[in-house]
């Protein structure tokens, strides 16, 4: 069994000093580890970041994050990622962490992704550049969501983004702001890739609960949604029915032979 | 065609009067593009209501000093409007359990 912590969008300024740590204590023995969905700051200044890192050092557990569309506002994204860094947090944007956990091996697929809406009313890559590199840059992101998840040889494969790979969890959302809010090119990429659990954030008005078409879970850890400063999730593999066999043939043959359904 | 009655001679408008005539969704429009794009509030969350020459903000904010931010972004983007501030600094509370995903 593992144990995961995690919540998005917290939306530090730099004010909120203790917002987090005071509760960071509770994941001793809880969690381990504590996967933060994107939108760490309010308007994406190094500032913040350093208020945030400050109070993730007192956690007891590794922290894995990525950056959410807010921590690009002020083009301080890569200075943001550093003070985090300093202060021990995993940073993750297109990579791969690997971590062992209670005898299982655990991975995790960290990425921000992008919009682009879903099936029957998404955006394509046709037209003015404008709109294909709107779509192209969601693609590029599904290409490495595929080819990062074929590529883990671990016990529990977990996807981290801020955007939304499916539609399910953003009930409650206006359906024209879909298109901003995620893609299905994300969710795509996951079930063909294969996954164990995915969690996003960026959806403030939508549902915690969600899956892919495929039937990977999937959660909206928006702290506006989960309404504490953080949910935990167990994952018993014994529980969890990997995807794989769902995959059209022609993906079958990149699987990696560790993707057996369990 | 039958003539449509001419409304009665009225006193010219003062400007306070004819700023009511500006679309509440312009007004709304402006101030949330405000809140998205000033760097003290950065906020696309707030909800924005305008009834009369009243401007209502309701949501959650993460701290005080967010919520006095948003109040003077508001503010300086509808000088002429008064401004009712519902907004509350959201309250956070550990999870009491975990759960078993499948």
């Amino acid at each position: 069994v593992i144990r995961l912590a995690a919540v998005g969008d917290v939306h530090f300024d730099r004010h909120c000093g203790g917002r987090l740590s005071n509760h960071l204590k509770k994941l001793q023995g809880h969690a381990d580890l504590l996967l933060i969905a994107g939108d760490l700051t309010q308007v994406g200044h190094v500032d913040e970041g350093k208020t945030l890192a400050e109070d993730l050092l007192k956690s007891p557990v590794p922290v894995v994050a990525v950056l959410g569309n807010h921590d690009f506002h002020s083009d301080q994204n890569l200075l943001i990622r550093s003070v985090l860094e300093d202060a021990g947090v995993t940073v993750l944007e297109k990579e791969i962490v690997r971590f062992e956990i209670n005898s299982n091996t655990v991975g995790i697929v960290g990425l921000k992704g992008f919009g682009g809406g879903f099936v029957s009313a998404c955006a394509t890559d046709f037209g003015e550049p404008e709109m294909k590199a709107f779509v192209r840059t969601t693609k590029s992101a599904a290409h490495f969501v595929r080819n990062a998840l074929i590529s883990l040889d671990v016990d529990y494969k977990i996807v981290l983004m801020h955007y939304s790979p499916v539609p399910d969890t953003l009930h409650g959302e206006h359906r024209e702001l879909y298109p901003f809010l995620g893609s299905y090119l994300l969710g795509e990429a996951i079930d063909e890739g294969g996954a164990d659990f995915v969690i996003h954030g960026h959806s403030h008005l939508g549902v915690e609960h969600g899956q892919t078409p495929g039937g990977v879970p999937v959660r909206n850890v928006a702290q506006h949604v989960i309404r504490h400063v953080f949910n935990i999730y167990t994952l018993n593999k014994e529980g969890l029915v990997r995807i794989e066999n769902m995959v059209p043939e022609v993906n079958q043959s990149r699987a990696h032979a560790s993707n057996q359904p369990n | 065609v039958q003539a449509v009655p001419s409304a009665p001679a009225k006193a010219a408008l003062k400007l306070s009067e004819v700023k009511c005539h500006v679309p509440d969704s312009y007004v709304i429009a402006r101030i949330k593009d405000a809140l998205t794009h000033d760097i003290r509030s950065g906020d696309q969350e707030i909800k924005v209501m305008v009834d009369g020459m009243r401007v209502l903000l309701l949501g959650e904010v993460v701290s005080e000093e967010h919520r006095r931010n948003v109040e003077e972004v508001v503010r300086e983007s509808a000088p002429e409007y008064r401004i009712d501030n519902h907004l509350k600094v959201a309250v956070l509370t550990e999870p009491e359990g975990a759960e078993a995903v499948r």
